[in-house]
């Protein structure tokens, strides 16, 4: 393919500004108290790309949203009082959440199959639902939302629960 | 010219992605800055956040479904970001998730410092905008201030129109009540 010279870039960038322009963005333009340093929008967009540079460098990266998901859907888990079972068949070898390390606890979330119908009989989602839950389409405002982000905050919940 | 869904297909070439986010940047920096700056408020904060905005922007790009509008997807990830963000520093000061104070204290800070300038009236209302639980004050920033529609804001917060019109109606009320014991 050939490498299409700045005209295009050109093009491309007046289109988009077009498309904001027609939704008559005024986000934050007008009627707010809010100020910034002096040349601050000129320095930013070099802030981001070396922002978004160093972090692809670090290899952080969002993997597997299905995953991300998992967490959400481990605190929904909690929250709803459904019990915590780990490895065994019998609800009598239930073990302590006290006695497993956190890396045993993230890998469990990370492997164990989850029952998405048990869950969405707990919450108001489908199991549909739960199964196409991403990072993205997650409801906002709920409590677990920022555990997504955090999960060793969501180890600390679970903890916290198991020693009630 | 290039609309929406050209410009998403620029963007997954992989020759081209670096330049179309380029100018994507350009476009939506300030709106997504501001967006940002009135849920956390403090600008340190609203700089770092809409950095890991672009961020998120960046990586999931090929994720982005052209029967949504850009925009709105954009500011859906501003607003998680945004409130992902106050969430931690909540927990992190160990606070109440609901309280607001530390927005506030943001907010005092802003007005010593310069950051945050205006009206008397304007930094009245933006206090008792500040008291409101983050859902109402997010509904209520969008639709008061944003003027967007309850379609819009619908996507952006994946709450229904009827629930964002309730939401709103609580808001305003509340805000009122705020300004008029002042």
């Amino acid at each position: 393919m050939k490498f299409p010279d700045q005209s295009f870039f050109n093009k491309l960038q007046s289109s988009i500004e077009d498309i904001v322009d027609d939704e008559q963005l005024s986000i934050g333009r007008v009627d707010h108290p809010f100020t910034v340093p002096q040349g601050y929008f000129d320095q930013l967009k070099s802030d981001i790309f070396f922002s978004v540079d160093t972090n692809q460098k670090k290899g952080r990266v969002i993997k597997f949203p299905k995953f991300r998901a998992w967490y959400a859907a481990a605190a929904l888990l909690l929250f709803s009082s459904v019990g915590l079972w780990f490895y065994n068949d019998s609800p009598d070898d239930t073990i302590s959440l006290q006695s497993l390390s956190q890396d045993e606890i993230i890998a469990y979330l990370e492997n164990e199959p989850i029952d998405y119908s048990e869950i969405s009989n707990s919450v108001e989602f489908t199991a549909e639902e739960m199964t196409s839950l991403t990072a993205d389409n997650l409801p906002l405002g709920e409590d677990f939302e920022f555990f997504i982000d955090s999960p060793e905050l969501l180890i600390e919940e679970i903890e916290q629960l198991d020693e009630k | 010219m290039f609309d929406e869904k050209e410009f998403i297909k620029i963007m997954n070439q992989p020759a081209l992605r670096r330049q179309a986010f380029s100018s994507l940047v350009e476009a939506y920096q300030e709106r997504v800055y501001w967006k940002v700056r009135k849920i956390v408020i403090d600008h340190e904060d609203a700089n770092d956040v809409t950095q890991d905005v672009f961020i998120k922007i960046w990586q999931n790009l090929d994720k982005f479904r052209a029967d949504s509008k850009l925009y709105t997807w954009i500011y859906r990830i501003a607003v998680n970001e945004s409130l992902t963000f106050i969430q931690k520093k909540r927990k992190k000061n160990q606070i109440s998730l609901e309280d607001n104070q530390l927005l506030v204290n943001s907010f005092d800070k802003g007005v010593k410092s310069g950051y945050i300038d205006g009206e008397e009236i304007e930094l009245k209302l933006q206090k008792a905008i500040l008291q409101l639980p983050d859902k109402q004050r997010l509904v209520f920033d969008m639709r008061y201030f944003d003027k967007l529609s309850y379609e819009d804001i619908s996507e952006i917060t994946g709450t229904t129109v009827g629930g964002l019109k309730a939401t709103y109606h609580v808001a305003m009320k509340k805000v009122e009540q705020s300004l008029k014991e002042d």
